[in-house]
């Protein structure tokens, strides 16, 4: 049908624009390899554009792109530690967990590499959870993203807080 | 300098990270689809080839044999190999569903919760046993009635068969382990509530 497909088109041509950035952000905290990363990029972008037929304006259009690409991640997510057999842990944990110390200055590729490493580590709604944070989000739409109650997310997000004020200070720019 | 971030910090740091500037044009979408729609018919060609292999070599098996129960074997065997045929077919089914309903547009938590419970129930109930009923019983007799119908190769017969059964038997608790594994997260899950 030209007229659905061309509302298809066109709010996923919007899409594409307007949160570029925020996700390719996302996938850089999903999977550390290029190629895989190129990869996972493609699939979310193909899902969007999929789930756009459906699209039916019972949510905003940000909550709908951030869930439809936080569900193609974690699907990866799942496939790739299925094959590396690799451990994710929970905010909790981390929380817990001695913050690594950076010689010398902290510097913002090295603070931006930390904060990268603790994000792919994390549990699939954790790390949905920090990444809307990261990306301004307040507790009730993240709370509409991942399905968590305001109140737990409000319980993340403290933790969140936590672990950012003990670990990710940008000093001064060399 | 404070000691301690302002939460503005760690946002502004992964807000203001260097980026490739990716997206993906329409056509660019048309193309992965097309690329993905290839891998997936590629995959189901390559199965669905290995499968009828064995279904007509055990066919010829079948005639060629005499012994009754090298011919149950293939005949289970054949029964076996369709199955996983089938599955192939209901498989590409399911994967078209799955992108009908639009699973992927529900809350995140959701998703994850279906997406473990997928896996945990690959590892066990009907999908490990039907797996384990496919392979096992049909080259189990067949290796047994070769064994029968030719003594003098019997005994390398008979050893095979026997590694055969112990492999398939340690399938059985490593896929229940993992069961088990997928369903403490799931149990973690649901204590965080929604």
């Amino acid at each position: 049908m030209p007229g659905i497909t061309s509302t298809q088109d066109s709010l996923y041509q919007q899409v594409a624009v307007e949160y570029a950035a925020a996700l390719e952000r996302l996938v850089r905290a999903y999977e550390a390899n290029v190629e895989k990363r190129r990869d996972l990029s493609q699939d979310i972008h193909v899902a969007l554009w999929c789930s756009f037929a459906n699209f039916n304006g019972m949510c905003s259009v940000r909550t709908w792109v951030f869930r439809v690409a936080h569900n193609v991640a974690v699907s990866h997510v799942l496939r790739e530690r299925r094959r590396r057999g690799q451990v994710m842990i929970g905010l909790e944990e981390i929380e817990n967990i001695a913050a690594p110390t950076l010689d010398g200055g902290h510097d913002r590729q090295q603070l931006l590499d930390q904060l990268m490493a603790m994000l792919r580590q994390l549990k699939p709604i954790d790390r949905q959870v920090i990444l809307a944070y990261l990306e301004d989000m307040d507790a009730a739409a993240i709370a509409e993203i991942t399905g968590l109650s305001p109140g737990n997310v409000a319980t993340k997000i403290h933790r969140i807080k936590n672990i950012v004020s003990r670990r990710f200070r940008p000093g001064e720019q060399p | 300098m404070t000691d301690e971030t302002r939460p503005d910090d760690a946002r502004n740091l992964w807000q203001s990270q260097p980026l490739e500037g990716a997206t993906m044009s329409l056509e660019g979408v048309r193309e992965r689809i097309e690329t993905l729609a290839k891998k997936v018919w590629r995959r189901n060609l390559i199965g669905g080839s290995a499968c009828l292999i064995v279904l007509l070599a055990f066919a010829c098996f079948f005639v060629i044999f005499p012994n009754a129960i090298q011919r149950i074997g293939s005949v289970l065997t054949i029964i076996g190999a369709g199955y996983l045929m089938y599955q192939l077919v209901l498989g590409k089914l399911q994967k078209q569903g799955l992108a009908a309903s639009g699973r992927q547009t529900e809350a995140s938590l959701a998703f994850y919760r279906s997406e473990l419970q997928r896996q945990r129930d690959f590892h066990r109930g009907l999908w490990l046993w039907s797996r384990l009923l496919v392979f096992t019983p049909g080259s189990l007799i067949f290796l047994i009635g070769f064994g029968s119908a030719y003594p003098a190769v019997a005994r390398y017969i008979h050893v095979e068969a026997a590694i055969f059964g112990v492999l398939l038997i340690a399938a059985i608790p490593l896929n229940l382990r993992l069961a088990r594994k997928y369903q403490r997260e799931l149990d973690a899950l649901d204590s965080v509530g929604t």
